[in-house]
């Protein structure tokens, strides 16, 4: 008879030779429960369609700021034919010149009076010495009418400027020279002191219609070409604070673990930039980043309700078990996201404070997701595997932004934010949460 | 293809890589799970949530340590997960109660089955401390910890553990010596 042995011992020996299979258990039964793929070929194109509209962007900018520079060249480098610069008008006119450049480059400190006295002087000063408007090329005839509609643009609350935008609406086509304005112009020449009588009898000139008169045969033209708006011609970016708050119409952000407990949305601080730019007058094209904190807490969970892996059970999981099943903690989930969001914004009303209509979307990549339960004792911190990586969200609502001055605005934005993918397995679980950012925009 | 591509691949959520992971293991994995189980049917239902957590946590696998040990780890928590439940059996150790539970190892000379239905059969509690103790080399201190139970709740439920299965095993031996007896008869 062989020595005794310990029971247990016996038994690992003979239950080595054990090999069963699982007769009924397939590999389809595994796949229909794992989280399904994610679709990274989706996420390859919002990628690049971003990337893409960020360099577009980018190049409309550097375009505009182009086209500024050659106009600012442009304005300060009018050639005068010599034999025009010894005549006395020349030497008039040059003054005046200097003062509209001035004027239009400082456009709130602009004496419109003078301003429109120029226009007609410098109109006039063509039409006496450009008889051949091909001296003048086509380019920088161009240049100029833009500055000088420029000009009026940016003064449009001014009756003065607003008639001078209607002229130019009407000169179009072109300008017309006729015998009375020459006379207003002979006057404005001879005598300073009656422009300001010219400068009314101007008016007066463009409220009769200038259109209406035919213009004679020896009369020269000056062909003023419309200037078609730039798409993407004002662009700005915003450094924002975001407050988040979940709402949560069901279950919780751990409802996939702890089911049937409603749970408590926590207000957290964020922060994140976005670059906006026009393109037509009323509608913007909004690209953001920014970092996105949400935070639920669950009160009053009994350590028993914990799952394994919240408890420290499950292979994989660092930290500790917890000693008492019947006492209960507090479970707070927190998940950081990097959030990239594509959207519009459509201006209702332009006032003091301009008041838009905002929707887009949004990629939410899961940087950190960590789930804190605290004890009397302490607390203790376990990871969670319940969410997707990558999630998506439609965000709605409106923005308000208040002039501060000509470039900076503060902004105000509250938006609703609705998951288009379940974050977690469970059934019942659709997160969405209120963000309001808060900051200031510079346009450039 | 070799484990750690296998796994890496896993990782990245590549479905034909699970599929031949999960045919690779599942036997190993099926065998131990029938331990822990009560039944055939629980140890299978045991096995697919157990891959289904492998698959979901294999992220965290950082090819430190053997991957089956790991696999087996989550294996034997889902178990325990399951069981831990059982009402608690919280009597003291009592070092004066503790008959021997040594064996004839000749005694053991009965079908596999039986021996794994013995295991089954015991109550929850006894069954999960003497597979973690004798089977897997945890200590009372981990068992402990894992089942939320003192160590001498631990060792206690071992001894009783072990003392119904020499009862079980030596019953049976008898009936098979009758059983013997009478046919030779």
């Amino acid at each position: 008879m062989a020595d005794p042995k310990d029971i247990g011992k016996a038994f690992r020996e003979k239950l080595k030779e054990l090999d069963r299979f699982p007769s009924t258990l397939t590999w389809d039964d595994i796949e229909s429960e794992l989280p399904k793929k994610e679709r990274k070929l989706f996420l390859y194109w919002i990628r690049t369609l971003s990337v893409i509209l960020l360099i577009l962007l980018l190049i409309f900018k550097s375009d505009n700021y182009k086209h500024r520079n050659v106009f600012g060249e442009m304005s300060n480098t009018i050639e005068i034919p010599d034999y025009c610069k010894t005549s006395n008008t020349y030497q008039k006119y040059s003054i005046g010149l200097d003062k509209k450049i001035d004027g239009v480059k400082t456009t709130s400190n602009i004496d419109k009076d003078n301003f429109f006295i120029n226009y007609i002087r410098d109109t006039h000063y063509l039409l006496n010495n450009y008889n051949n408007t091909d001296s003048l090329d086509h380019k920088k005839r161009t240049s100029r009418n833009i500055e000088v509609k420029k000009a009026i643009h940016k003064n449009k609350e001014n009756q003065l400027a607003s008639t001078n935008k209607n002229n130019i609406e009407q000169l179009k086509g072109e300008v017309k020279h006729t015998s009375k304005k020459t006379k207003a112009y002979k006057a404005l020449l001879s005598n300073s002191n009656d422009l300001k009588n010219v400068n009314k009898d101007s008016i007066k000139l463009q409220d009769k219609k200038v259109v209406e008169v035919i213009p004679k045969k020896k009369d020269t033209l000056i062909y003023m070409e419309r200037i078609q708006a730039n798409p993407f011609n004002m662009f700005s970016f915003r450094l924002h604070m975001t407050s988040a708050y979940p709402i949560l119409p069901v279950g919780s952000l751990i409802s996939d673990q702890i089911p049937h407990r409603c749970n408590v949305g926590i207000v957290t601080l964020n922060y994140g930039i976005l670059l906006k730019s026009n393109i037509s007058k009323k509608i913007e094209l909004r690209m953001g980043y920014g970092r996105l904190k949400l935070t639920n807490e669950l009160k009053g969970i009994a350590i028993s309700e914990l799952p394994s892996s919240l408890r420290g059970l499950e292979g994989g999981v660092s930290g500790g078990a917890f000693a008492e099943e019947s006492k209960k903690v507090d479970v707070l989930q927190k998940l950081i996201h990097h959030e990239v969001s594509l959207g519009v914004q459509y201006k209702i009303t332009n006032k003091l404070i301009t008041t838009s209509l905002v929707g887009g979307l949004s990629a939410m990549v899961l940087n950190r997701n960590k789930i804190i339960i605290k004890t009397d004792s302490g607390t203790l911190k376990r990871d969670n595997t319940n969410l997707f990586r990558i999630n998506y969200n439609i965000q709605l609502g409106s923005s308000f932004e208040y002039k501060l001055s000509e470039k900076l605005f503060f902004s105000v934005e509250p938006l609703i934010n609705y998951s288009l993918k379940k974050r977690v397995s469970s059934k019942s679980f659709y997160p969405m949460y209120l963000t309001v950012h808060t900051g200031f925009f510079y346009k450039i | 293809m070799d484990t750690k591509t296998l796994i890496k691949k896993c990782q990245k959520n590549n479905r034909k890589a699970q599929s031949e992971l999960f045919h690779l293991y599942k036997d190993i994995l099926f065998a131990l799970s029938l331990k822990y189980c009560k039944n055939y049917n629980e140890a299978e239902d045991n096995l697919q949530d157990s891959f289904i957590v492998i698959f979901k946590k294999i992220h965290q696998y950082s090819f430190k340590g053997s991957f089956e040990g790991w696999m087996k780890r989550i294996l034997i928590n889902n178990a325990i997960d399951k069981y831990k439940k059982a009402p608690l059996l919280d009597r003291s150790f009592d070092e004066n109660r503790i008959a021997n539970t040594d064996v004839d190892p000749e005694v053991l000379n009965i079908p596999l089955d039986k021996l794994l239905k013995y295991i089954q059969e015991l109550p929850d509690r006894y069954r999960l401390v003497f597979n973690l103790y004798e089977l897997d080399d945890y200590s009372h201190k981990e068992i402990a910890r894992k089942l939320n139970i003192s160590e001498g709740t631990s060792k206690s439920n071992l001894h009783r553990a072990k003392s119904i299965l020499k009862t079980r095993i030596v019953s049976c031996n008898d009936c098979l010596k009758k059983k013997t007896v009478m046919s030779n008869g």
